[in-house]
């Protein structure tokens, strides 16, 4: 497979944690670790209007994230020891004026660094730039067709094909440089975009990216998005058959985990959060997009426009939120949203707190996007 | 929305000035609405920021732009160096204007393709957090011996005559031991609610005031939470307070004080020996205490009063405090002022925990929610087209 040498698997639909038991052993010691990955966003705004975006629930105070505020905010990552930023999160990230210097900056600094994008502006120039400096690039396309692509995510239809152009770029320049870069196209799966999944997959195959992620969509715990998470069980011959799609160079690849868990959720303390935060484009902190809202307050810790994120870190405050989470005054299953960001690896250290499973060290190969748990 | 901009001088100061301001303003649809300007960024560095905009009004096959310039972003263009790089991307051309220029493009091409050596920084920080010593496993035989969070509450419970057990007809009795620890538990088999525990066999102060405060911690939740949390639960009870943490990182029970693994694997062999006996299987567990009696009982009316009484009994301003909306019996939106509304996140976490004191462990406290404004959302909401 091309430029994908380095590693041997490519895990979409799981979590990465037990590779990092070290980490996982100092949190069971009660040290304050460093998260092992951080999902940001670089601003809040989008140049899309998707029709399923959960931005929409997380509306709190904007704050500009400038360049000296990201550089700051890598070195700081660095030097607790954060190994993976994705810029994906509550904003699309590529608009921001310091998307570039932060992929580049980061990777510097010796991050892992990756970015989920709805790909519009990402001219040849800039991805030229940034691609030799990213783990993964995902972009988001829930369509495989110009109209309804132009119907879900809220844009001009003509935007479709700007977006194509583009991602066969990034596939030309990725094998002409022999990159290591993933490439990915995601799409956020509502039961009502049913009639997209193949012509989606089948765009994917003439597009060559290394694989077409299908997933469920997040809804907040009241339910706002409408999300019919019964509605996603008639699709499951079709999600088969956009799986059989795939082939050593592309692989059709549905988060089936999430999907079939519906909303539910096997655990009630959240033990992600310390391993992997979310910020969001505002430059807050916070342990999870889902707490984003001005409405979740009593869990927002800081905002790197304001302080070093090494002091935030560092602070009484941080440790209080993340130990609320922990602690039986919180319960997910009753005041969170569906599947969050953290739910692989809440699900795998509950399970490995309760006893029910031991986490040891893998003896396999470490896969790919380790840094990205 | 930034508006669209069709002068014969697209004015690049008010550009960037629009952009960054539709950064914060805009949250869904943002953008000029113009092709090419769609797809460009601005950049700190005004070269890059123009090379930007070459390429992205190229990409849509515009041919020409014309720009103008004002004097703070002529001062900082290094004319020369931003006219080398776009020599591949079309013909530049700067003439002066008062303060500032108009900056001509003509024969706008896209940038030809080019070789970038993979050149990937290694990763250069040293190990990850230190490792602290394995906790040492000891005997434990005075109060004292727990963490000193722990030792004052541990002491009164070994100090104290447990209450007789009085074990229901139909419950089935479950026994667990460790350590000479003997732990009795009667189980309602139609709910798997624990509903007598009785211990005995304690070889120190320390192991029966711990064994007591398991006893009390698990009567009357279903098994599978007591082994899943109920350590969770002790550890907690007995630091009695939230913001009193014993590491410095996560607290666990095992974290907070080694003694507490006897306790947990107590717990689960109460489980496992319930699951032998009865065949009970489950493996998911939802239990959630939900809120007592008193709060159930009362009204929208009484419970306002309840938490406004609380709250003032602990010297909260009143005045500055609006309970908006009490949700699912359990969520208390708030509207807060003055100096509480200034530093929301600690105020209301200072609420919290007053309320859960004085009126129901189980309530929860909100913000109102801070709704988006966005106009693409609101219109689709209200049936019209997307712009």
């Amino acid at each position: 497979m091309t430029g994908m040498v380095e590693h041997t698997q490519l895990i979409l639909d799981g979590t990465k944690i037990a590779w990092h038991m070290d980490r996982v052993q100092a949190w069971e010691r009660g040290e304050r670790v460093a998260p092992i990955t951080i999902d940001m966003a670089l601003t809040r705004a989008c140049n899309f209007g998707c029709e399923y975006c959960y931005a929409m629930l997380q509306e709190n105070d904007r704050k500009v994230i400038n360049q000296r505020i990201i550089y700051e905010f890598l070195e700081d990552c660095a030097e607790i020891g954060v190994k993976g930023i994705s810029l994906v999160s509550d904003g699309e990230s590529s608009i921001s004026p310091v998307f570039v210097d932060a992929i580049r900056r980061g990777s510097e600094l010796g991050l892992s660094m990756a970015t989920g994008t709805n790909g519009f502006v990402l001219t040849r120039a800039k991805l030229e730039e940034i691609l030799p400096h990213l783990t993964y690039l995902r972009v988001n396309i829930s369509a495989g067709e110009r109209e309804r692509y132009a119907e879900i995510m809220g844009v001009k239809e003509s935007w479709f094909d700007r977006v194509c152009q583009n991602i066969r770029d990034m596939v030309e320049i990725k094998r002409r440089n022999n990159l290591p870069v993933t490439i990915g196209l995601q799409m956020v799966l509502m039961p009502q975009y049913a009639d997209q999944i193949l012509p989606l997959a089948r765009l994917g195959k003439e597009l060559r990216p290394d694989y077409l992620v299908i997933k469920h969509c997040s809804d907040n715990e009241d339910g706002d998005l409408g999300v019919d998470y019964d509605g996603y069980q008639k699709l499951y011959d079709t999600l088969r058959e956009a799986e059989a799609m795939s082939d050593d160079d592309y692989k059709v690849v549905v988060k089936w985990s999430k999907i079939e868990a519906k909303n539910q959720r096997s655990y009630q303390r959240c033990y992600g959060a310390p391993f992997m935060i979310q910020m969001s484009g505002s430059g807050l902190v916070a342990p999870c997009g889902m707490l984003f809202n001005e409405r979740y307050k009593k869990f927002h810790i800081g905002n790197i426009c304001e302080t070093r994120f090494k002091d935030i870190w560092a602070s009484d405050r941080y440790w209080e939120v993340m130990n609320y989470l922990a602690s039986p005054e919180f319960n997910a299953q009753k005041m969170c949203g569906s599947l969050c960001l953290q739910h692989k690896v809440n699900e795998t250290l509950d399970a490995h707190r309760k006893g029910l499973i031991t986490l040891n060290e893998p003896e396999a190969a470490p896969p790919q996007h380790l840094n990205f748990i | 929305m930034l508006t669209e901009d069709t002068p014969s001088h697209l004015d690049y100061d008010d550009l960037v000035a629009r952009y960054n301001t539709g950064l914060v303003d805009n949250l869904r649809s943002f953008g000029f609405h113009t092709d090419y300007l769609d797809m460009w960024v601005p950049d700190e560095d005004v070269a890059r920021s123009l090379l930007n905009l070459m390429e992205a009004a190229a990409t849509v096959g515009c041919p020409a732009l014309s720009l103008r310039l004002g004097a703070e972003s002529l001062a900082s263009l290094d004319f020369a160096g931003f006219e080398a790089a776009a020599a591949g991307r079309g013909r530049v051309v700067l003439t002066r204007e008062g303060q500032g220029a108009i900056l001509s493009v003509t024969e706008l091409r896209a940038p030809a393709a080019t070789v970038v050596a993979v050149n990937r920084t290694e990763a250069k920080r040293a190990a990850d957090t230190a490792v602290a010593a394995a906790a040492i496993a000891r005997p434990l035989l005075q109060p004292q011996d727990l963490a000193p969070l722990y030792s004052a509450a541990i002491a009164a419970l070994a100090a104290a005559v447990p209450a007789p057990v009085c074990p229901p007809a139909n419950a089935i009795k479950v026994t667990a031991q460790r350590d000479g620890l003997v732990l009795d538990a009667w189980i309602e088999p139609q709910t798997h609610i624990i509903r007598a525990v009785a211990h005995h066999g304690a070889r120190s102060p320390a192991a029966r005031g711990l064994a007591e405060a398991m006893a009390q911690a698990v009567m009357g939740l279903p098994v599978l939470e007591a082994a899943d949390h109920g350590m969770i639960r002790v550890e907690f009870t007995l630091r009695g307070h939230i913001a009193h943490r014993p590491v410095a990182g996560i607290v666990t029970p095992e974290a907070a004080d080694p003694a507490f693994a006897l306790g947990s694997a107590l717990l689960r062999d109460l489980l496992a020996e319930y699951r032998r006996v009865t065949g009970f299987a489950e493996i998911h567990n939802d239990f959630d205490p939900g809120p007592g009696p008193a709060w159930m009982a009362a009204d929208e009316d009484t419970r306002r009063r309840m938490l406004t009484d609380a709250l003032a009994a602990d010297g909260f301003p009143l005045a500055l405090i609006d309970i908006s909306a009490i949700e699912y019996h359990v969520r208390v939106v708030l509207s807060l002022s003055g100096e509480l509304g200034a530093d929301a996140a600690r105020a209301l976490v200072a609420l919290e925990r007053c309320i859960k004191r004085r009126v129901d462990d189980r309530l929860e406290l909100f913000l109102s929610e801070l709704k988006d404004s966005n106009q693409t959302r609101r219109l689709s909401e209200q049936g019209a087209e997307k712009p």
